[in-house]
């Protein structure tokens, strides 16, 4: 049979709600990943699970490793942060930054993370990835919407510069998008948008407008808040990056951010270019891990992330050709 | 972001050793991650209509009724997602038992993001508010 020549499996973040109302804890929700198959790949946001962070408590690792051990999930990123105003009236200086991003690489490490995602920064950048390549962890920068990769030339110039295994990006493919979400739509028109504004967002998401041209358009056209909001998110969310742009930077593409929506009972996505991003992986080489990001929950919280990921992890196995396991 | 769970369950309640005009709620944090404390910008509670200052709905941290001031200053401490946390409210006189309509409002600063050159001109926040009937009792007393 054939295989995927890449990992699949899911950041704990599309769990958001089920994890925040206590429907599930940090075990449960691995249970569930879990239920999706073998080895699926684990992706954890630090702040969101280990009270002790920057820093690993004792009592986030027993967990993590016990969990690991009974299930047998692969730990793919930590999520990571540099939370430069958690300062009230500065921004943490770049030595506080580093010091406080070095924390988070040591927790990932003894947890057996072979990625960690961090924000860039130009100035400690370099710092960074001596200490990550000491430790022999990759270090990565997501591109998210409203950046694309072909506007994300300061990242990927220092990319080249480095040139090193140890750093990379991690391309969110909300940014490969061909409209805005269905689910996006069905919400904002629930909430009473009027259908001007919502053709005057797409014919301007259309002409790549970016988020400040569409809320101000929208405002002199006398769109509430409301009506502004629909047009921000839709540069915030659904961004205009080819998914070809990823293929000369394979060689810094550790982990992706499978980044979707909604997947409708026909298994399809209305927003994310899915079969493409798949192809251009495979005809790219990639290896790593996709994690699987269901964000619907943004609009609504009454899909069930699980479903919605295995139908996702089922979208990606028929567009790489791949039968269902 | 969660903002018709801040208000957590819905007891007011008094503690041993509390004035006669003090009592508590608890409450979490409107964010799907743990923040630093400092990263409140603005609490306030409202009880039947009447907005009590700053200083008369205090966060406790670390056992400490922490006033805005207080709270601006402590970024090692953390405010973990899945905890409630108490609030001390300072009345003007005794609370009547029983059903009580209180509102919170929240201004979170997302310390992940860099909006603007200036750290004290403009940064990323966000509004939680929650209106709730709230029941009040002295039976722990």
């Amino acid at each position: 049979m054939k295989k995927l020549p890449f990992n699949l499996g899911s950041t704990l973040y599309s769990f958001n709600i089920q994890y925040y109302t206590y429907q599930c804890t940090f075990e449960q929700l691995i249970e569930k990943c879990m239920e999706l198959g073998p080895n699926q790949g684990i992706e954890v946001v630090a702040p969101m699970f280990d009270r002790g962070y920057p820093r690993l408590s004792q009592e986030f690792e027993h967990r993590f490793k016990s969990a690991q051990e009974k299930y047998g999930f692969i730990p793919t990123c930590y999520s990571g942060y540099s939370d430069p105003q958690r300062f009230t009236g500065r921004y943490a200086n770049a030595e506080e930054e580093k010091e406080y991003i070095k924390l988070q690489i040591d927790s990932a490490v003894k947890l057996g993370f072979p990625i960690v995602r961090l924000p860039w920064i130009p100035e400690i950048t370099g710092d960074l990835l001596k200490y990550a390549e000491k430790h022999k962890i990759h270090i990565a920068t997501e591109v998210h919407a409203p950046l694309t990769i072909e506007t994300a030339d300061v990242l990927v110039n220092d990319l080249l510069k480095y040139d090193s295994e140890y750093m990379g990006i991690v391309p969110d493919c909300g940014i490969f998008c061909k409209a805005p979400s269905e689910v996006y739509f069905k919400r904002f028109r629930e909430q009473g948008v009027e259908q001007k504004y919502v053709d005057k967002i797409v014919e301007m998401w259309n002409d790549k407008k970016n988020q400040y041209e569409i809320a101000d358009t929208i405002k002199d056209m006398g769109g509430n808040e409301l009506a502004q909001l629909m047009g921000i998110e839709a540069d915030n969310y659904f961004g205009h990056s080819e998914p070809e742009s990823m293929l000369p930077l394979m060689k810094y593409i550790r982990h992706v951010h499978g980044k979707f929506f909604y997947i409708n009972d026909d298994g399809e996505e209305s927003a994310v270019r899915i079969p493409e991003i798949v192809d251009v992986l495979i005809r790219g080489g990639f290896t790593g891990s996709i994690s699987c990001e269901f964000e619907g929950h943004h609009w609504f919280s009454d899909q069930d992330p699980l479903e919605q990921i295995r139908r996702y992890q089922a979208l990606v196995r028929r567009c790489a050709g791949v039968e269902i396991d | 972001m969660f903002d018709e769970l801040m208000l957590h369950g819905d007891m007011i309640y008094t503690k041993a050793g509390a004035g006669k005009n003090t009592v508590f709620i608890q409450m979490r944090l409107p964010w799907y991650r743990g923040l630093p404390v400092s990263c409140i910008e603005r609490l306030e509670v409202t009880l039947d209509g009447t907005a009590l200052g700053p200083d008369k709905a205090r966060l406790i941290v670390g056992g400490v009724p922490l006033m805005q001031k207080e709270l601006s200053e402590r970024y090692e401490e953390t405010w973990f997602n899945l905890d409630s946390k108490e609030v001390e409210l300072t009345l003007d006189g005794p609370l009547a038992e029983g059903k009580h309509q209180v509102s919170a409002l929240m201004r979170l600063r997302i310390p992940y993001f860099r909006t603007s050159p200036d750290p004290t001109q403009s940064s990323y926040t966000q509004y939680a508010v929650c209106d709730k009937i709230m029941r009040f009792s002295r039976e722990d007393e």
